[in-house]
């Protein structure tokens, strides 16, 4: 996919490369996408519009994204470590960036398990 | 439109895949039975009106004339009566249970917010720092938002003052529709700690004594509260509530800088103005 991510609200527009976004986390009507050069942008759109954004422009074998629960839409490529005892989820590109999230258990143990099945381990 | 469930369980993940467009069944519905009906209503409409004026010769003559009238007459009268009202700070010192307080209400000025120097402009009635300023980075502790502009992000307090069109709006809340509304219509927000909610008080943390000041609404009016004395934030709580405040937020305690002009336009200045080198100290202004 060689098309950015576009989101646009009555003032503001932000234009990324999808690779490029590491979470979006909800913030009540708000959303933060933090991308991974350490920039992050504020969008007041929900979590669940920036979700059909996202679908809408994805090709159809682009399956990077996963929303995971009410408030987090991560970037499977850059899921470092998973530990669902402590509902800790790590993102990392291993070099120079770490972001931090909480999920459920439950939703961190699908997340474990989708990854164990998808890339074979 | 892709069809994605608009929620999501909390204990459930989702592989978020393209989708091909398609016509919400609601569009389609739409399209089959309502617009028709509106049509066929319209056109019954247009028919009625069509055969029924007619009946009314004239009509139309002095409706026209009445309007023109009415704004004439409203245009005169906004003329001759508006004045120019002064703008002031009427100043009430007191004692609520033997705790000494000021309360300064900003009369017909409207609030907003500065960032930085202290404004040299004698419009100014009433000034007092608004969010705190983090030690750590320098950075506006919570979500500020500048004329529309996001200056900073958080919501590690939960009290919050939204000024939108001029109007101020102190309150308790997470999230707030407001922190939007102040992006999108180019208004004023910031984040402090909530002190007293529906003449209830608020716990906060912080335990030590200082110079208190608290943005409340008093009498149906907004104004700015200031203790005499180093309080405890349950105190200063307390003392609010003791004197009839229903809501409030806190202000920059301490030292920090304020001012404020009573009505005879005498200036008056509160603690200590900080050095211009701290870019980000804030005020809450009425002009």
């Amino acid at each position: 996919m060689n098309r950015r991510l576009i989101f646009t609200t009555s003032t503001e527009i932000v234009r990324v490369p999808p690779e490029s976004v590491v979470v979006v986390t909800a913030d009540g009507n708000y959303s933060a996408i933090k991308l991974a050069d350490g920039e992050s942008f504020i969008l007041t759109l929900q979590l669940g519009q920036i979700e059909r954004r996202i679908a809408e422009m994805l090709d159809k074998d682009d399956h990077r994204f996963i929303r995971i629960g009410k408030s987090l839409i991560v970037n499977r490529d850059y899921i470092a470590f998973i530990n669902q005892v402590r509902q800790k989820l790590i993102l990392s590109d291993c070099r120079s960036f770490r972001y931090e999230v909480s999920a459920s258990k439950e939703a961190l143990k699908a997340l474990k398990e989708l990854i164990e099945k998808e890339e074979s381990l | 439109m892709t069809l994605i469930p608009n929620d999501l369980d909390d204990d459930k993940i989702r592989v978020i895949s393209a989708h091909e467009p398609e016509e919400p069944k609601r569009n389609k519905r739409f399209l089959r039975v309502y617009l028709p009906l509106a049509a066929a209503i319209l056109v019954l409409t247009a028919l009625v009106v069509y055969f029924m004026l007619p009946e009314d010769e004239g009509y139309e003559g002095e409706s026209k004339q009445t309007v023109s009238e009415v704004v004439y007459y409203k245009t005169v009268e906004q003329e001759e009566i508006a004045p120019v009202l002064k703008s002031f700070v009427e100043v009430v010192d007191t004692v609520v249970n033997n705790r000494g307080l000021l309360i300064l209400t900003p009369e017909n000025a409207r609030p907003s917010l500065v960032v930085g120097q202290v404004p040299n402009d004698s419009s100014i009635v009433l000034l007092a720092q608004a969010a705190d300023v983090r030690s750590d980075n320098g950075k506006i502790a919570g979500s500020f938002v500048l004329n529309g502009e996001l200056l900073s992000k958080g919501e590690a307090k939960a009290g919050f003052c939204s000024i939108i069109d001029g109007e101020l709006v102190i309150g308790v809340a997470d999230a707030t529709p407001m922190f939007e509304q102040s992006l999108t219509k180019g208004g004023y927000f910031f984040r402090q700690y909530p002190l007293v909610v529906g003449g209830q008080i608020v716990e906060n943390k912080p335990k030590g004594r200082a110079i208190r000041k608290a943005l409340a609404e008093f009498e149906g009016k907004i104004c700015v509260i200031i203790s005499k004395k180093a309080l405890t934030f349950h105190d200063f709580s307390q003392t609010l509530v003791d004197a009839g405040v229903r809501n409030a937020i806190y202000l920059v305690g301490g030292s920090s800088y304020g001012e404020y002009k009573n009505f005879e336009g005498e200036s008056f200045t509160i603690g200590k103005s900080w050095n211009n080198d701290i870019a980000n100290v804030n005020y809450i202004v009425w002009r």
